[in-house]
């Protein structure tokens, strides 16, 4: 099956990217936390203190 | 007669009535939409017992569909895009772009759950030697491998206790970078207490500013030594600045939990438009004896995901590091497994700033893979605990590989797991992993409901 033909059938369809799309598409974010980019560098302390 | 899509690709890339014409009659012709579409997807079919959620988390889609058509949803899903990689996958060995500094065990604090025991009793500061060559190492990699941002972050301890390091070393890196044709950033992990003039300091020279605070009054002078009216007043000293680079980090105690929408709305009606961060509070260092403050986890999920809408109401975003639905790699929670260069007080390179001490965790030599040899001028790195590192990825951990919830909590914090099961931590599940994936499951409803427009997910 294709995404498109689940699109068709589906109730609700989501993008989780859509709605940050700004962040994605210009994120350089250069940090290790696993965020890629959501934190643009602000990511010392995912799980921190 | 139906001809495999990838068989008959060549063909069809010119037209479809030139493939009719080579492949003759009876066969069908796929459209160029399907031809072009080879990437395959992982599709988890989530029962919500009135529906079926879809989630591709490769794709990042989330779909809603009816019960009864959940037979005709293939565990695979074909696209157009790959899926997505992660610049974490790539990076050279020992090529960091940025460093963490812990500038000082030393704390004009001492909450009562810090992982690092920090606290006015201890003392020991990094020097300014230490803190500029990390700081030039990030430079000189960031330029070897063609990135355009360097980044610092200053941590403690209370990094704004070694306020003429933070200074200093904000200096050198813009008037470096800026030599080098870098851009810069400069961050920092605070508790708050300091003075007006540091607070408008940080406000106008760093990028971004993440205020440790845990609540309204009651709740944060239980937690972080009394200190609410100094924290809340650098706070609103810098929002009244630039609200732009103001960010909150939340600890949630058992006590706290029955409280979080009161949090979440406190900040936001003081702060609007700052994201906000929460974190259940975890039992080491300081809270090593103190289980029992750590909130039941599904309560702490429950309460999050009520809280959306009040944070919605303020324009705040909300994350939780389980929660991290939109990035591209699958596989990290972290930076823990080889992309994270921090250092300690000592000149110490460690992997995670919550094992950075060997008095403070048992397990903390597992993290500590390098130091700053002062005879020699340079870094110095262990490879063996290095590579190791790669392993803390979620794949080492067996009882992740097909769980649709993976992709968002990435197996958990390993520093976590690290303090409960010191040896073999890096395959152990989380101790809450049973209430993440009800959590995940929770947020794909809320979001199908609702969008994604408040979650840092």
């Amino acid at each position: 099956m294709f995404v498109s033909e689940l699109e068709k059938i589906a109730e609700v369809s989501i993008n989780l990217f859509a709605v940050k799309n700004g962040i994605e598409e210009s994120c350089e974010c250069p940090d290790d936390c696993g965020c890629d980019g959501d934190c643009n560098g602000d990511c010392d302390d995912s799980a921190g203190r | 007669m139906t001809v495999d899509v990838m068989a008959i690709a060549t063909v069809t890339a010119t037209t479809p009535r030139v493939a009719k014409t080579i492949l003759g009659r009876g066969v069908k012709i796929l459209s160029p939409e399907r031809i072009l579409m080879p990437y395959e997807h992982v599709a988890f079919k989530i029962d919500c017992d009135e529906f079926i959620i879809v989630f591709i988390p490769t794709l990042k889609r989330v779909f809603r569909i009816k019960k009864e058509l959940v037979d005709a949803i293939p565990d695979r899903i074909f696209a157009d895009t790959p899926p997505p990689t992660s610049q974490l996958n790539n990076l050279p060995d020992y090529m960091f772009c940025g460093t963490n500094l812990m500038c000082t065990n030393h704390c004009n604090l001492a909450c009562i759950y810090c992982y690092g025991e920090c606290s006015p009793k201890k003392e020991v500061t990094m020097t300014k030697g230490v803190a500029i060559a990390a700081v030039d190492y990030a430079l000189n990699c960031t330029t070897r491998i063609g990135r355009k941002l360097a980044y610092a972050n200053f941590f403690g301890g209370e990094p704004t206790q070694v306020w003429d390091l933070i200074t200093v070393v904000s200096k050198h890196m813009r008037e470096n970078a800026a030599k080098l044709g870098l851009r810069s950033r400069l961050t920092i992990t605070t508790n708050g207490c300091m003075d007006r003039k540091q607070a408008h300091w940080l406000a106008e020279n760093l990028d971004s500013i993440n205020i440790s605070i845990d609540g309204p009054k009651d709740i944060q002078d239980l937690q972080r030594s009394m200190s609410f009216d100094r924290v809340f007043a650098t706070a609103q000293e810098i929002y009244k600045i630039a609200p732009q680079k103001l960010r909150f980090r939340a600890t949630v105690s058992a006590f706290s939990v029955h409280s979080f929408s009161r949090i979440v709305d406190f900040l936001g009606i003081n702060f609007p438009g700052c994201p906000q961060m929460y974190e259940p509070l975890f039992a080491m260092g300081r809270a090593k004896k103190l289980v029992q403050a750590m909130p039941d986890m599904d309560v702490f999920f429950a309460a999050f995901l009520a809280a959306l809408p009040i944070a919605t109401k303020h324009n705040c975003r909300l994350k939780t590091s389980v929660l991290n639905l939109t990035s591209k790699s699958q596989e990290f929670f972290c930076g823990v497994a080889s992309r994270n260069f921090m250092i300690t007080p000592y000149g110490e390179v460690v992997a995670c700033n919550r094992m950075a001490d060997r008095d403070v965790n048992i397990a903390a030599d597992a993290f500590i893979y390098g130091r700053y040899d002062n005879s020699q001028g340079r870094f110095v790195f262990d490879d063996v605990r290095y590579q190791h590192l790669k392993t803390f990825t979620v794949s080492s951990i067996p009882s992740c590989n097909m769980c649709f919830a993976r992709s968002s909590c990435k197996g958990d914090c390993i520093a976590n797991k690290a303090a409960i099961h010191p040896e073999n931590f890096q395959t152990e599940q989380s101790y809450r992993c049973q209430a993440v994936q009800q959590f995940v499951k929770n947020v794909l409803i809320y979001i199908t409901d609702h969008g994604n427009n408040y979650l840092l997910a």
